[in-house]
């Protein structure tokens, strides 16, 4: 590693592990201060009053404000603390229940400071927020792996030079995998409880509101939430609406199911004005539970952004079961240790298998024209699906660069639905896996309009393959190395079946897939067509080392 | 810093595939040791991020401050060692001190002619040839 690049993940992992001890520290002193209070004593105590206070257009508007008496050290003391660290919520209808839960002349526990009786709490904070000290942990061992793995002390030659590091230590461990796995388990478990909390549960909720109760309710604010992030800032409709429910008064402060926010400020502010201005609506109460009420219950735009977590779970998914796939496979060529003895040794990772079948084989293309479709269809069909989404919340100058790239994707989608008409190269092999200098016989046929072709060309090739990481992006260069014209026709009736022999180059490399590293061999027809899409189709086809039993 | 040797037998250094590969090593350690290795190993250099794969490994526990040891592996019918553009696979034999770390390496060949496979021979002559002015 260069002095840049140790330098640059040197910074990287300070930011980690500084970013996780600071994020560790305050919570460890947000917990410290309501946890005591797991140690203070239960008393009985007599709720003097219960009430929700506003205070709308601020964080966490709504805020259970109580007042309760109990005895302790002789004396009776008065309180008004909820719970340590309480800040309110945004949810009015929490709050309220919270109120209606404690009404004034109600019996109830609290917890007094055994070492200041004047000291007391109605409620501990939930113990689920321990487990939260958990999330900055994986910061702290990732950043401090990297430190140790780029500074850790090593033994120095007599000459002051460093000692060389074993290059085999890097060799892949199936410890290493089995982190993937929980790196990759953890993604897809976070995809999916975001997806299930920020999309199927309102959904859910949307289907049962069909069935809640029609009633008038009066507005008493509405604004717009401003959600200040690191590089943007996101909006939410807020709103505080009282309503009569058999008899009963309460209040809400659901615009609709949505969770979350997003940008797009005008629109949302259109909507706050509007119902200021009616201060006269309905609203939709659930008869079960009348604490829950909702002005807007059918779906909005907005709702399509609780998908975002589907690629978090895609990402895990996938992530993992490559993984979970290596892993088996590497248990499959586990090889044995022999000691002093040697012993055959299985096949290293990276080589080729033998044939899988014997006789003629119909090789199959790597893509085929109607996968490539429905692969540049859906890619084109997401990213213009979440433009589309954006210019329905609201119009920004700066979409259209991206409405620019989803034009491309069509064009993209239509070139490749015409090639999908081309004609069809078939090619079939006397074995699907030749080693070094073997012959082979190779048959062709194209179907469909073979006319249409100006000149069609069918050739074994072999080319390098690296994947490499420069940022965050990944990139693969190709290089090839071996090119053998095996046929090369212009007459179409010629290109509609015929045969041909060949040898695999005797002197040069095999077939050989490492995970960033590869050999690639494949035979590729390629067929010019005018004004049209040419075929251009790709056969994986393997190369074994030389046989050495000959 | 520990003494550390690898030789193979007749210094040799090239194996064709199924050869066996054997030799010595020799340790003179200056502090105790969990284990020493021998691994056999290949490792790819070039643009493409580093693949590095233990093929074999012989491990010698709670070894004696000094020490020589035989080991033999079979060199495994591939890949072969060889150089390209953007890719170069290289064999080697390790002896590594546990837990330190410290290490002494031999590069050696792995290829049915006993040489690295040269991927773009026919283009190097090519370049050369234009560059001396001279058929080669």
């Amino acid at each position: 590693m260069g002095v840049g690049a140790k330098i640059f993940m040197t910074i990287f992992a300070l930011v980690f592990v500084g970013a996780g001890i600071a994020v560790l520290v305050v919570m460890l002193g947000d917990l410290g201060q309501t946890a005591d209070t797991y140690e203070w004593k239960e008393a009985p105590c007599r709720i003097l009053s219960a009430t929700v206070g506003e205070k709308t257009r601020t964080d966490n508007p709504y805020r259970l404000e109580v007042l309760y008496e109990y005895d302790a050290a002789g004396r009776r003391h008065t309180c008004d603390v909820y719970m340590r660290g309480y800040r309110g919520t945004d949810d009015y209808s929490e709050a309220l229940r919270a109120a209606h839960h404690y009404a004034p002349g109600t019996e109830a526990t609290c917890y007094v400071d055994p070492s200041d009786p004047t000291r007391g709490v109605l409620a501990h904070e939930t113990a689920w927020k321990g487990f939260m000290l958990l999330f900055p942990l994986p910061f702290i061992a990732v950043g401090g792996g990297i430190l140790y793995a780029l500074w850790r002390p090593r033994k120095k030659r007599p000459d002051g030079s460093r000692a060389p590091e074993p290059i085999s230590a890097k060799a892949k461990k199936g410890g290493v995998t089995r982190w993937l796995l929980v790196f990759f388990g953890v993604f897809f478990v976070v995809g999916v409880v975001a997806t299930y909390f920020a999309f199927i549960r309102p959904w859910q909720r949307i289907q049962d509101a069909k069935g809640w109760a029609e009633t008038p309710c009066r507005v008493k604010d509405a604004w717009v939430g401003e959600h200040a992030g690191e590089d943007s800032t996101t909006y939410s409709i807020e709103v505080l609406f009282e309503y009569t429910y058999h008899g009963e008064d309460y209040k809400s402060s659901w615009y609709s199911f949505g969770s979350g926010s997003s940008s797009g400020y005008s629109g949302k502010k259109a909507v706050a004005d509007q119902l200021l201005q009616e201060r006269q609506t309905v609203c939709f109460v659930n008869p079960d539970d009348p604490y829950e009420a909702v002005l807007n219950r059918e779906f909005t735009s907005e709702m399509w952004l609780g998908l975002i977590p589907v690629v978090f779970a895609l990402v895990g998914g996938i992530g993992g079961f490559f993984t979970l796939r290596s892993i088996v496979r590497r248990r499959v060529l586990a090889l044995p240790r022999p000691g002093v003895e040697a012993k055959p040794v299985a096949p290293p990772a990276g080589m080729p298998q033998a044939p899988s079948a014997t006789g003629p084989v119909l090789l199959e293309p790597k893509t085929s024209p109607v996968m490539k479709l429905v692969i540049i269809a859906i890619v084109a069909a997401v990213w213009n699906g979440i433009v589309l989404a954006v210019l329905l919340i609201e119009f920004v100058w700066f979409i259209l660069i991206f409405a620019a790239i989803g034009v491309v994707l069509i064009g993209a989608v239509i070139y490749q639905l015409l090639a999908c008409f081309n004609p069809r190269p078939r090619l079939t092999v006397s074995t699907n896996a030749a080693p070094l200098g073997s012959g082979v016989e190779l048959r062709w046929d194209v179907s469909g309009r073979t006319e249409r072709i100006e000149k069609l060309a069918i050739t074994l090739e072999a080319r390098e393959e690296a994947t490499y990481q420069r940022g965050t992006n990944t990139y693969t260069d190709r290089r090839t190395f071996a090119q053998l014209t095996l046929a090369e026709l212009s007459d179409p009736r010629e290109m509609l079946t015929g045969d041909a022999t060949f040898t695999v180059p005797p002197d040069t490399m095999h077939s050989f897939a490492a995970r960033n590293n590869k050999i690639v061999w494949c035979l590729r027809v390629k067929g010019s067509i005018r004004f049209w899409p040419d075929v251009s189709d790709e056969f994986p086809f393997t190369v074994l080392p030389k046989d050495t039993r000959q | 810093m520990s003494t550390l040797k690898i030789g193979t037998y007749e210094n040799r250094t090239a194996f064709r595939p199924g050869a066996e590969i054997a030799g010595k090593v020799l340790w003179i350690l200056d502090e105790s040791a969990k284990a020493v290795e021998v691994r056999l190993f290949w490792y790819t250099e070039g643009k493409g991020t580093q693949d590095v794969e233990l093929v074999d490994s012989v491990r010698f526990d709670d070894p004696p401050r000094r020490e020589q040891r035989e080991f033999r592996f079979t060199a495994p019918e591939g890949p072969y060692s060889f150089s390209g553009k953007l890719i170069s696979l290289l064999w080697a034999l390790e002896l590594v001190v546990l837990p330190s770390e410290e290490t002494e390496r031999l590069e050696i060949v792995v290829s049915p002619s006993g040489h690295e496979v040269f991927l773009h021979k026919g283009e190097e002559i090519e370049i050369t040839d234009e560059s001396a002015g001279q058929p080669l």
